[in-house]
């Protein structure tokens, strides 16, 4: 099978996300036990989920001392549990904080934006529960490319509307 | 072989699609694997989305807390029986207390989360037995319930759930993303759809769904009635002249000698908001009137609700209410059908209890201590004779039971439900329930069975007298009511603050499941109220002694955004937080009005 470089990201429509925490239990009990998807929180004013970008140039890959955390042939970061020491240095490498440190496992945990069903043209775990409709899969184009990557369009119409 | 097998959610009423992928094949108790849940993303319901109680609800199946096979109170303590050495216990006690106090001494309480065909078993056994005590208890749903029943006033159901999406102007009164998270989907596709798209919020605390409203009607706790009193006379006022409505002319005298401005003053909504609401809800339509129901949060829910539909009466807009039960409504109507004029409600079947009239209690999913407000329901169900649980987790209700029966939760049902639109969903099994435990209607079946072997036969019980249509001066009656409460209302005392209970989405359904489900405790895991910044001088976190006429707590307290000032919210799926609640029968219909409680509270 030829692999197929895919272009799609996780985008988060800030002006829908009532904070309801569907993903991170969906991401959390469907597949990797421990929730890929961070809830980042703006005093209390507004909550809202932090994805892994899946970067092009990821910061976390170029820091992981025994690459443990790779850029895949689909275009996804990916982590090989086993390679993993735990140092932490992805944790403080990336620049948006979605990785978190899993105690438990002594590795990191990061979102791999579900490839087992991405593959099986189904959409992620996070998206497809999430209640409102703010998180979508979309196809990266290179007019939406610089908005996505720069952050903007992980956004909204309004960036954090909840004032 | 895997056979994808499709259910509904049965934690709230909306009942959201979901798909299982898990054969029979599979080892009970192997954890779940990867894919073994699909979301449906053609459901016209849900498009897929599942909040995240429902994501856990494998979490169930091989719970180390689940009661594993019937138990029986003996002087020594419980013991685990056969199903068989149970039955015949059960049915020679019953047999021998309905002989000595006669079967009106028996009662049967349902908890909303029961099928129809399960119901109508239930009703079965009430006949069988010869009692005419037989009642669902969702207490937050019930009072409307029996108003959207008597159908005071034209009621427009709406078609779909999808429907929602193109509303003009969406009314919504309650935390309606609390009980139901998926709603959100389509209410905020109606509001971000068209610019001109409006959501009106009528709520106390500044709730999540609060958050979103273009107009957030943020009212003093428990004075909805008269926020929607002052709507409707200024829409009366407008449309009046335009078209005849039937009950018009019976309540205008009232509404007429209520001055718009004592409401401004009750409520602390201004004018000028209750002007806005009117004029968003005269515009160009669809619009829709939504009322969410909520334990402890409104004061007379039944008045809320028959304003709700005049609203949407006057208005031309839909009317859907939103209930926490997955079948009350289904459940409702079963029961309203049998239930003779003599039947006691749930509430009253707790009175009957503490007055020594009620003698055995047959529960069927109800943790009583947990859903009753106040601390008369503990002391009550101690006086009976013979209780009987059935129930899926121990729980409080269940340690003064005398025999518990292990219950299967809705994963492991085929039945028949119906949804908060009138719709009828189809549960099915996705699994078999493990080992000793039967489902509830399998619980039922025995029982009914047994009592026919025993010699008891189906009896002719006295059918419900139909209801009499309301008349214009019946609904009149209902606006003195209203007219009462507007002028009883007395401000809440500088030492006071309300008491708003706060109806956790993460374990509002079946509290007796969600309270053992690790995504519900993760999302609220002790009961901490909330105060506005600066109350009484607390800026970050303390503890705070709170009593009301029925009990003192001591818990801790955090600042929140969510509360205003003279507020103070609490988690209102925490026994502490309902044992503060008060216990008001409304005798003419049976059932309780449970409202903010005002409450002193000493800072620690
Ligand atoms: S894409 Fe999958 S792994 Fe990544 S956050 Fe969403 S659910 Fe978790
Ligand atoms: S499921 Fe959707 S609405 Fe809920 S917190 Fe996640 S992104 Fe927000
Ligand atoms: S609890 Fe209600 S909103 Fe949540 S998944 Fe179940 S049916 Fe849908």
């Amino acid at each position: 099978m030829e692999k197929k470089k895919i272009n799609k990201r996780i985008i988060l429509d800030l002006d829908l996300c009532i904070g309801c925490q569907s993903c991170v239990a969906a991401c959390a009990l469907g597949y990797h036990e421990q929730a890929n998807v961070m809830l980042g929180r703006i005093g209390e004013i507004a909550i809202l989920p932090l994805h892994c970008r899946h970067c092009e140039k990821p910061a976390c890959v170029e820091a992981c001392p025994t690459e443990a955390l790779q850029k895949d042939e689909y275009g996804f970061v990916h982590r090989s549990n086993l390679l993993c020491i735990g140092c932490h240095s992805c944790v403080f490498a990336c620049p948006f904080g979605v990785i978190s440190i899993d105690l438990m496992k002594h590795v990191t945990a990061k979102c791999d934006l579900c490839i087992d069903r991405v593959l099986n043209e189904k959409i992620p775990r996070c998206v497809a529960t999430c209640t409102s409709g703010a998180l979508s899969f979309e196809e990266i184009t290179e007019a939406s490319a610089e908005e996505v990557w720069i952050g903007g369009r992980i956004s909204s119409r309004a960036i954090i509307r909840r004032m | 072989m895997k056979e994808p097998r499709n259910t509904i959610c049965f934690f709230c009423s909306l009942g959201c699609g979901l798909t299982v992928n898990r054969g029979e094949d599979r080892v009970y108790y192997q954890p779940i694997a990867t894919n073994e849940l699909e979301y449906q993303l053609d459901n016209p319901i849900n498009r897929g989305s599942l909040c995240g109680k429902c994501n856990y609800l494998f979490e169930l199946l091989h719970h180390p807390k689940r009661i594993p096979g019937p138990r029986i109170l003996k002087s020594s303590g419980y013991r685990d029986v056969h199903w068989e050495n149970v039955t015949t216990d059960i049915i020679e006690q019953i047999a021998a207390l309905v002989e000595k106090n006669g079967a009106e001494s028996v009662g049967i309480m349902l908890s909303p989360y029961l099928t129809i065909e399960e119901t109508e078993q239930a009703i079965d056994l009430a006949q069988i037995i010869g009692t005419p005590h037989i009642d669902y208890c969702a207490l937050e749903d019930e009072p409307i319930l029996a108003k959207i029943r008597q159908g005071a006033f034209f009621q427009k159901r709406l078609p779909s759930i999808e429907e929602i999406d193109g509303m003009h102007t969406s009314f919504i009164v309650g935390d309606v993303f609390g009980v139901s998270p998926v709603l959100s989907r389509h209410f905020l596709k109606a509001k971000y759809d068209q610019r001109a798209n409006k959501m009106v919020v009528l709520e106390s605390s500044n709730s999540n769904t609060g958050w979103f409203a273009d107009l957030h009607l943020r009212a003093n706790p428990g004075t909805e009635v008269m926020v929607l009193t002052g709507i409707l006379i200024l829409l009366l006022e407008q449309i009046g002249k335009q078209q005849a409505i039937p009950w018009k002319a019976a309540v205008k005298h009232v509404l007429d000698s209520i001055e718009i401005e004592d409401i401004c003053k009750l409520t602390g909504v201004s004018l000028d908001q209750i002007q806005s609401a009117a004029g968003l809800m005269m515009r160009e339509k669809p619009s829709i009137v939504t009322l969410v129901s909520g334990f402890g949060v409104y004061d007379r829910a039944d008045l809320v609700t028959e304003l709700c539909q005049a609203l949407s009466d006057a208005t031309d807009s839909y009317f859907l209410p939103v209930f926490t039960g997955a079948n009350s409504l289904g459940m409702h109507e079963a029961i309203a059908n049998f239930k003779p004029a003599a039947g006691m409600t749930a509430s009253q079947m707790i009175e009957a209890a503490e007055k020594g009239s009620l003698k055995v209690l047959l529960n069927f999913g109800v943790d009583i201590i947990r859903t009753f407000p106040g601390t008369r329901a503990t002391n009550a169900i101690k006086k009976l004779d013979f209780l009987l649980s059935t129930s899926i987790f121990p729980n409080d209700t269940t340690g003064f039971s005398h025999v518990i029966l292990p219950a299967a939760p809705w994963v492991e049902k085929t039945g028949t439900t119906i949804n908060m639109l009138g719709n009828s969903l189809k549960l099915d099994a996705v699994l078999s329930p493990p080992g000793h435990i039967k489902t509830t209607g399998g619980i039922l079946s025995i029982l009914i069975d047994a009592l026919h072997q025993k010699g008891f036969d189906k009896k002719q019980i006295e059918p419900p007298e139909a209801a009499a249509q309301e008349t214009e001066e019946d609904i009149a009656n209902h606006f003195i009511e209203i007219k009462d409460l507007i002028k009883d209302n007395s401000a809440v005392e500088s030492n006071q603050k309300m008491l708003v209970p706060n109806n956790d989405f993460s374990h509002s359904g079946d509290g007796a499941i969600t309270q053992y489900l690790s995504w519900s405790q993760r999302m609220c895991p002790e009961p901490i109220a909330m105060i506005a910044e600066g109350e009484n001088g607390v800026h970050i976190s303390g503890m705070v002694r709170i009593s009301s006429s029925e009990n003192k707590i001591t818990i801790p307290v955090k600042v929140s955004r969510r509360a205003e000032k003279g507020m103070i919210i609490a988690p209102v799926h925490f026994p502490q937080i309902r044992s503060l609640l008060q216990w008001e029968m409304l005798p003419q219909w049976g059932y309780l009005n449970i409202k903010p409680a005002k409450v002193s509270v000493e800072f620690l």
